[in-house]
């Protein structure tokens, strides 16, 4: 086929699959908590990076997968890569993987992005992706484990002259509750580790992403019901580990509560 | 350009091992038993490759709850390579798949250039070719003729499509006349389009044009792009302004002889709600052509408007 048409026939694919490609973007970001300004940042990245190279990613499909499966693998690299590049080697912790998205974003806006609790909470509950009350945001927060925030946090001349301002980490400073998360995180993080990689696998499905259990089987290829049997038997395992290095009963329920 | 995109989808994160592709046929339920272990097993390995993975599955998932996802049989799965050897028969099936999508993609191309033909609907990029004179603009030359600025709340959406089509003769001609203007005023159709449902494909295109040295070269792709949006008959409308003013600035009689500009003028004269002194002015291109500066000031007249 000449270039010229091959480029055409390529160009008019991603044309087709445009909708399909914002829908994948607006869905990792919003998974992520990206503000909507990064949202936009990361969206035109992943379209310039589709069409690069007279759309080089799209001409090497080989058809192995469905197109738009393929789509949302690539994307879905692009975002880790747009995230180390704007933010470092930042992941969410264990522990709030465990929490759910909350979790998730909560610990991004207070240890990535720098945000003081009130202001984090205050962008959930404006942002209206979460049915959460303050209260019950307070209360995961408390939950995560204490982390370094990845870069300094620029504080107005306003705030540092009242010298009031309240600082990122304002709840977590209890050494008490600090030493406790951070133990509980290795522990968690201890207790994966041990386990196979497939089971790990399979626990990071159901137990961080909510993966229903009909596309775990599709996915894992296993049949339903020895699939429920294998996660109860991964979620024993995980407890015992849990308890056995001092977790507490009530946080052991909270983690593997699925 | 070299193609420096490998098996991992562009991503820097998938490693050579773990391809988009396998991760992708994974999630699919598309490999073999030996496969599926084998890819778990790597991805149990890299937590990286993993959060991909998890996150790709819930996109995945989420698109086919909310209906988005295209169904997913063989018919859409494009033969994007066909280098790889089709050992399986669903492979089988995608190729022959591939080729009925790339027939049927050609012939409505053919079919929608015939169309294009017959009905003369003048793109930007036609209306600029058919000027005598093809050189860039002078300096001094008024880019906004029109009386809402940008930002302005009273500006319309269907005056944003007009000023696409205006616009869009701008970046044709600076194109053609090598003129480094180019870069500012695909920059400005970049802003536009983003204003306007469905034009992100296209200020994609208009984007890399403005920031790219070698941008013009996506000319082409930026113009079918500029197809897509709906509204095509205001994007003519404002291409065929701006032509206008152009070629009246130039004395091209020629091109307002032209079939294309005969017919849009004549629409232009049947568009209901126009003042009296567009009225007059249609009727001064179309008909009386007195002289230049009479016929660039009937341009003016029916461009403020929008």
């Amino acid at each position: 086929m000449e270039n010229a048409q091959k480029s055409a026939v390529m160009e008019s694919i991603f044309l087709e699959q445009l909708p399909c490609i914002e829908k994948i973007v607006g869905f990792v970001s919003r998974k992520h908590g990206l503000p909507s300004v990064d949202a936009d940042d990361f969206a035109s990245i992943v379209k310039m990076k589709l069409i690069e190279n007279d759309y080089a990613i799209l001409r090497k499909f080989r058809g192995e997968s469905s197109l738009p499966t393929f789509l949302a693998v690539v994307i879905a690299g692009f975002f880790r890569d747009y995230r180390v590049q704007r933010w470092g080697r930042w992941r969410p912790s264990a522990l709030a993987r465990s929490y759910g998205a909350a979790a998730i974003q909560l610990e991004t806006l207070l240890f990535r992005d720098g945000y003081s609790s009130t202001e984090a909470i205050q962008l959930l509950t404006t942002m209206g992706q979460l049915s959460l009350t303050e209260k019950e945001l307070r209360a995961i927060i408390a939950k995560l484990p204490r982390r370094e925030l990845l870069r300094p946090v620029e504080v107005s001349s306003d705030a540092l002259a009242a010298g009031s301002e309240e600082t990122p980490q304002v709840e977590l400073v209890d050494p008490a509750n600090v030493e406790e998360r951070t133990r509980v995180e290795a522990a968690l993080n201890e207790a994966v580790d041990e386990l196979s990689a497939q089971d790990r696998v399979l626990l990071k499905m159901k137990f961080w992403e909510d993966m229903t259990v009909a596309d775990m089987s599709r996915t894992a290829g296993l049949p339903q019901k020895q699939l429920y049997r294998r996660l109860e038997r991964i979620a024993e395992t995980m407890k015992t580990r849990l308890r056995r290095a001092g977790v507490s009963s009530e946080d052991v329920r909270e983690l593997i509560a699925h | 350009m070299p193609d420096t995109t490998g098996p991992n989808g562009g991503s820097e994160v998938l490693s050579q091992r773990l391809s988009a592709e396998r991760i992708a046929a994974l999630i699919d339920a598309r490999v073999s038993d030996e496969e599926r272990d084998a890819i778990m097993r790597q991805l149990g390995e890299s937590d990286e490759a993993l959060d991909v993975m998890l996150d790709a599955a819930a996109a995945v998932a989420y698109m086919n709850q909310s209906g988005v996802s295209p169904d997913r049989s063989d018919e859409d799965i494009i033969p994007l390579s066909l280098v790889t050897k089709r050992r399986t028969r669903w492979r089988a099936v995608t190729f022959v798949g591939i080729s009925a999508a790339l027939a049927a993609t050609a012939l409505v191309m053919v079919r929608s250039s015939r169309a294009r033909n017959a009905e003369a609907v003048g793109t930007p990029g036609e209306m600029v070719a058919a000027l005598t004179d093809q050189s860039a603009l002078p300096a001094d030359w008024n880019y906004n003729p029109w009386n809402a600025q940008r930002g302005d709340p009273s500006i319309r959406d269907s005056a944003l499509y007009v000023r696409i089509g205006v616009r869009a003769v701008d970046v044709e001609l600076a194109a053609r006349a090598g003129d480094t203007a180019i870069s500012r005023l695909a920059s400005d159709m970049d802003v536009l389009l983003e204003r306007v449902p469905g034009g992100s494909a296209a200020s994609v295109f208009y984007r890399r044009v403005a920031e790219d040295p070698n941008g013009a070269e996506l000319l082409p792709q930026a113009r079918r792009a500029l197809q897509t949006l709906s509204m095509a008959d205001l994007i003519a409308l404002g291409a065929w302004l701006e032509t206008a003013r152009i070629a009246a600035s130039r004395h091209d009689e020629k091109w307002f002889n032209l079939a294309v500009s005969q017919r849009m003028l004549r629409r232009i004269s049947e568009i209901g709600d126009s003042s009296p002194a567009e009225k007059a002015a249609t009727g001064e291109i179309l008909r009386d052509r007195s002289t230049w500066d009479s016929v660039a000031t009937s341009v003016g007249v029916l461009l403020r408007r929008w």
